[in-house]
């Protein structure tokens, strides 16, 4: 059985990110630009699915980076997917960006982290698994101040995402291999990782269950007036 | 956009705190709508807290959809209109990709619409055909007199210098301790009320020009309330009443004033504080002056996505492709500015 073909978006960070696997392999379009996301999103999927000689009914799935990362770049993504999914009945794969962003190295461990503001990160571990080389997930995602990020093992960790910059200094003595300081989470690996989900068996949710992954909660007395 | 006599658009809203989805036929009119209000979500904020308000909006929309589709019996619209602005950025960016995304979905096209003009136009929904017309656009977000030369042909004559008059009405409740939103609990608690128990200034009615200032009013109103013990009921009826009867008074004698200044013998009034019966009791006594008075009906006077599909149908050479370039607007004139 072929794979199926599948729509991916990540707009959780500065990345705008596209990819679908049409026949001749995956074709993808990224542009780093922060609050152009909502320009920028529709004219890529348009671009690519030309590139791909695809057209939407050749779908048959969206997968969607669902966050952490900007509050408005993520909803941008969920609202598009979301819509996108429904006007074509189509399933949607949740992907977290975190999980895209580790997969953005062959690294066998890996320590995600973005800048979240207010002195804190989204950060989580990261581990490859060995017959797939997909990342899996050690403890949980979470957003805390840098001190408090949790490093789950002894080996060496190599560092992806905006709040290494910030951070690495603070993070250096926990057996910190490198870190990328460039590094997003990918359309192109939320598009695998949805894949490996479908050939477990997974289904997708429906587009009306197809909601951000904030992890901060947002209380009122934090916003600015 | 179809070739066919009949053009159906899906209009969708999310510049505030009302999530809303309409779909209107240009021959056979509203088909059906679904809207859902996050007043329950905001009320212990005493006011809309912006990303609470985008956060149920990205969660409310493809439920709303759901319904709207199983209202309709599923049909396809022609084009998607969406609030394109001006609003709470983030609100409105949740309406506009999931507008453009179905557009693109659907191969159809989409139409930016101003929600002030949506506000203006939302008369048209029960047929009224309403220009040339002054337009009295009076909300918690803005108070504004317009003269509406034709569709799409706005002038302003006069907006607000300070609080917009819903604003006015939500402080007011504030001070008298009353729930969010204030303004139609201050209305309740005005039903029977004496509005000339206490004597409350009516802002710029001794000056010309068709501007609006609420602030002064509100300071006053401020220092009676210090004046009335919280169990008096009868004195905070009175007070309540009062405070509505001058924002009435005021906003009343300024149609007046542009109507003459216009020459126009028509007026649509706009927006929440529109909803308000002692505004719409004081208004229909224009009639006897000749005045045809065009106010959308109770449902719509609030942000609704009925007037946004509607105003999308009536801007049909708006409609573009949905991977087009589509800039998104907090702030946005819908005004000529002249005098």
């Amino acid at each position: 059985m072929s794979d199926p073909i599948v729509l991916a978006i990540d707009t959780a960070t500065e990345a705008c990110s596209v990819a679908v696997n049409g026949v001749a392999g995956v074709v993808e379009e990224c542009q780093v630009a922060a609050n152009a996301h909502s320009q920028l999103l529709l004219p890529m999927i348009s671009r690519i699915l030309q590139r791909a000689g695809l057209v939407l009914g050749d779908l048959d799935a969206i997968a969607c980076g669902v966050g952490p990362g900007g509050f408005t770049g993520v909803r941008i993504g969920v609202s598009t997917a979301q819509a996108l999914a429904m006007a074509r009945g189509l399933p949607v794969y949740p992907v977290s960006s975190l999980q895209a962003l580790a997969a953005a190295t062959v690294q066998p461990s890996v320590l995600t982290a973005l800048d979240a503001r207010k002195g804190e990160v989204y950060a989580a571990v990261y581990v490859q698994d060995e017959r797939t080389g997909l990342p899996v997930l050690q403890g949980e995602e979470r957003v805390c101040p840098p001190g408090a990020v949790a490093w789950p093992h002894e080996g060496g960790y190599w560092g992806l995402g905006s709040a290494w910059p910030l951070y690495h200094s603070e993070w250096q003595q926990n057996n910190v291999l490198g870190w990328t300081e460039d590094a997003y989470p990918q359309a192109e690996a939320v598009l695998r990782l949805a894949l490996a989900r479908h050939l477990r068996g997974e289904d997708g949710c429906r587009p009306d269950q197809l909601e951000p992954h904030y992890i901060r909660p947002f209380l009122p007395q934090d916003q600015q007036k | 956009m179809s070739e066919s006599a009949t053009t159906r658009i899906l209009g969708i809203e999310s510049s505030c705190d009302e999530t809303g989805l309409a779909l209107y036929d240009t021959l056979q009119g509203l088909l059906g709508e679904v809207l859902f209000s996050q007043i329950d979500l905001h009320a212990p904020y005493g006011g809309v807290v912006p990303e609470l308000a985008s956060r149920d909006h990205v969660r409310r929309l493809p439920l709303l959809l759901e319904q709207l589709m199983l209202q309709t019996g599923g049909q396809r619209p022609d084009a998607v209109a969406v609030t394109a602005g001006p609003g709470l950025i983030g609100a409105l960016l949740v309406g506009v990709n999931f507008a453009r995304a179905l557009a693109f979905a659907w191969d159809i096209p989409v139409i930016p619409v101003h929600h002030l003009e949506g506000h203006l136009l939302a008369p048209l929904l029960n047929g009224v055909v309403p220009f040339p017309a002054v337009a009295l656009l009076v909300s918690g977000g803005h108070t504004m007199l317009i003269e509406v030369r034709g569709l799409g042909d706005y002038v302003l004559l006069g907006e607000t210098l300070d609080d917009a008059a819903g604003e006015a009405f939500d402080k007011a409740a504030k001070m008298l301790g009353l729930g969010y939103p204030g303004g139609p609990a201050l209305a309740a608690l005005a039903e029977g009320g004496d509005p000339e128990a206490f004597r409350l200034p009516r802002p710029l009615l001794d000056r010309p020009g068709m501007d609006f200032s609420f602030s002064g009013l509100k300071t006053a109103f401020r220092l009676a309330s210090m004046k009335v013990p919280e169990e008096d009921m009868t004195q905070r009826k009175n007070l309540a009443a009062s405070f509505q009867q001058a924002v009435v008074d005021t906003l009343f004698r300024k149609c007046q004033r542009a109507l003459q200044h216009t020459g126009l013998k028509r007026l649509i009034v706009a927006g929440g504080v529109g909803a308000n019966r002692a505004l719409r009791n004081a208004l229909q006594s224009l009639a006897a002056e000749g005045v045809e008075l065009c106010i959308a009906d109770l449902a719509h006077c609030t942000d609704n996505a009925a007037m946004i599909a509607l105003a999308g149908a009536l801007h049909p050479e708006m409609a573009q492709s949905a991977s087009a370039d589509f800039p998104v607007r907090a702030r946005w004139s819908l005004v000529k500015e002249e005098a």
